[in-house]
């Protein structure tokens, strides 16, 4: 019985198991000259610096082969919008997460923030601190704390976020296109981090915020603020991802109709899949004005399986009683990515400043697996648009 | 590799456009079937539905009236136009006192009995609602079926396995306590649990106790287990060599080695030969 619950749970695509190998190694494995390896980095082939050291990810050459085909099948920027109807389900663990896979690829990357708690924000150290000017720095840590500290004060933070670009959209001022992008860019912060290849940008949220977005929902035609805010930026990015806050609100709303992509995120809990099809017929809902204005209907692209425990037999039937959820309610192409994340502390360590593990510790295998997970997207989104083209 | 990876994903891309009737428009409609073509499962955990009062199944009727039903249940296609429940049996039995002949469901294939259960069982587990009379119950009647340990059935439960030998006590307890257990009266299972250990006569009294004065869990807890330390038996034989308890299932002997005389140690070592022979 117990075989049975696991065959019918791995009832997925075999792959090598997810983890990393030296350039080296890679580079025997695959009879290529270490120059040419390096001239791909940062263009599709997936590495990771530690030092002086370099290492690819097991699934690096399938990876750089997606990306190729990627570039060619599909030009312009994607936007992706991370759901749940649950909170806990590791909707900002997976958008930070990917957006760093896809930035070490070398792509350019745009996370917004559209959750009122602003979680994806403070991962990347992005919160308001009141006087934090009168303390003393006393090692190099805290300055550089202080100097990152100093830098988003300059930006004011109250005034350039996703919260208040929502507001100006609805001044006259907003009418002015150029007016509007400076603003966008204003609120909008650059990530350094060391394994970038592209660029990773964000429009952050600040939790200060909570009051005025529940006002949200009064702006005139409010389910297409975000299409309009992002349509303006779209030319410098390769991938938008939003992270929404586990509701199915106005946010909801119109991040979904900003979004070429829907991806669903999951725990294998019980209580995760009873979110299904709350957020189903939402989506639903919103489909028919979606078809008006893109011309397709909303797409599910899959479903992410976070926090996985193999061993835990309540977890494998629920994972059972999810894809059967998701492939019923939608379609079996929109069912669950083939790679799961497996639970490990140190996902949500690197919710402490440094922001995606990639950044924090390079070389897990919760890493690894983010590299395999970004494939799966990234095929997905190959297949449905060779069959959109197929078909027109 | 190129070539191969964009076939793959061409192949893939093929089938999407052949049934693209049903995946570009992935947000097609849910299936209906027959109320009366549902049969009920068998392995049902949940057996005290007609206990249950009729307000919270109106509840449900009201609601499915004002906005239809929202999450739409589960069953299994039998295959001879027949289906069979795996969940929703309240839902299903507020259609049928309605009058509504279709319900919309989720369709799971055909699978074997153990594993039934073994899905309403968890469904139902994560349900608060579930007294632990009926979570016992089941639990007991998969571990006979299927002659599982306490430790396999933990393990595929993701359970510890003290949870479920808390749960199993349970069903020791007395009757009359048994049926309060079951009204919802009192349903916390590790007090339940240090309850079964209490002499059978005054479990009721300690349970009312409890009850009445609110005790918390852990109060009622240590009430609980105070309530059995005076049913333990005083030490069989006690001296400086150790001491000898016994209760009605088992005998506990506690020896300090460096206390026994040549005689005593003999006469150890004779009563391991004769337990192991």
């Amino acid at each position: 019985m117990s075989l049975r619950i696991s065959r019918l749970a791995k009832e997925r695509v075999k792959k090598p198991k997810e983890g990393f190998i030296s350039k080296s190694e890679f580079s025997r494995q695959n009879k290529l000259q270490h120059e040419a390896i390096e001239a791909d980095i940062g263009q599709g082939l997936p590495a990771i610096r530690i030092g002086k050291n370099t290492y690819l990810p097991t699934c690096a050459n399938e990876l750089h082969e997606t990306v190729k085909i990627y570039n060619e099948e599909i030009e312009g920027c994607r936007t992706l919008a991370f759901v749940n109807h649950k909170g806990g389900v590791g909707k900002t663990t997976n958008v930070v997460n990917i957006a760093a896979s896809l930035a070490n690829l070398g792509k350019r990357i745009l996370m917004v923030d559209m959750d009122p708690q602003s979680t994806l924000s403070k991962r990347f150290g992005i919160f308001h601190i009141p006087h934090f000017e009168e303390f003393e720095p006393s090692n190099f840590e805290e300055l550089e704390y202080l100097t990152w500290h100093r830098e988003l004060n300059k930006r004011n933070l109250y005034e350039n976020n996703i919260t208040q670009l929502f507001f100006f959209y609805d001044t006259e001022e907003a009418d002015d296109s150029k007016k509007f992008r400076k603003k966008i860019k204003k609120a909008t912060i650059p990530l350094e981090r060391s394994q970038v290849h592209g660029c990773l940008d964000i429009i952050p949220n600040i939790s200060d915020m909570t009051e005025m977005s529940e006002d949200i929902g009064r702006i005139p035609e409010i389910v297409f603020v975000m299409d309009d805010i992002l349509e303006l930026v779209r030319d410098e990015y390769d991938f938008v991802l939003i992270d929404l806050p586990p509701r199915t609100d106005a946010f909801f709303r119109t991040a979904q109709m900003a979004s070429d992509y829907t991806v669903l995120c999951f725990t294998p809990e019980p209580e995760s899949q009873m979110g299904i099809v709350d957020l189903i017929s939402p989506i639903r809902k919103l489909n028919k004005n979606y078809r008006k204005r893109k011309e397709r209907d909303i797409h599910v692209l899959g479903g992410i399986i976070g926090k996985y425990v193999p061993s835990a037999n309540v977890q494998q039937v629920t994972l059972i009683n999810i894809r059967k959820d998701i492939e019923n309610t939608l379609s079996e192409h929109s069912g669950l990515f083939d790679t799961f994340i497996h639970y490990a502390p140190k996902v949500s360590e690197s919710a402490l400043g440094a922001g995606a593990i990639l950044y924090e510790n390079p070389k897990s295998k919760s890493c690894a697996e983010y590299f395999s997970l970004t494939m799966d997207m990234l095929q997905r989104m190959i297949v449905f648009e060779m069959a959109l083209k197929g078909d027109a | 590799m190129a070539s191969d990876l964009r076939s793959k994903l061409m192949q893939k891309s093929n089938v999407i456009v052949k049934d693209n009737a049903q995946v570009l428009k992935t947000l097609g409609g849910g299936q209906s079937v027959d109320v009366s073509m549902i049969l009920p499962n068998p392995k049902q955990p949940r057996i005290d539905f007609e206990k249950e009062d009729d307000n919270s199944l109106q509840e449900l009727m009201d609601s499915i009236e004002a906005v239809g039903l929202r999450q739409p249940i589960s069953v299994y296609d039998n295959e001879d136009g027949t289906y069979t429940l795996i969940s929703g049996e309240r839902r299903l039995r507020a259609f049928k006192a309605l009058g509504i002949k279709q319900i919309p469901v989720f369709l799971d294939t055909k699978e074997d009995g153990s594993m039934l259960r073994i899905k309403a069982l968890v469904e139902n587990l994560a349900r608060e609602n579930l007294n632990p009379i009926e979570s016992a119950l089941s639990i007991a009647a998969e571990m006979e079926e299927n002659g599982w340990t306490q430790e396999e059935l933990a393990k595929k439960l993701a359970y510890s396995q003290s949870k479920i030998s808390k749960l199993l006590s349970i069903l020791k307890l007395s009757p009359s306590v048994q049926t309060k257990v079951r009204n919802l009266e009192y349903t916390v299972v590790s007090v339940l649990s240090e309850l079964s250990r209490v002499d059978k006569s005054r479990q009721m009294a300690v349970l009312n106790h409890i009850i009445n004065n609110k005790l918390v869990r852990d109060e009622a807890l240590a009430y609980a287990k105070s309530k059995i330390e005076s049913t333990v038996k005083e030490p069989l034989y006690k001296g400086t060599w150790g001491k000898v308890v016994e209760n009605h299932t088992q005998v506990k002997i506690d020896l300090k080695m460096k206390h026994l005389n040549e005689e005593q140690k003999q006469a150890y070592e004779a009563l391991l030969k004769t337990l192991r022979d």
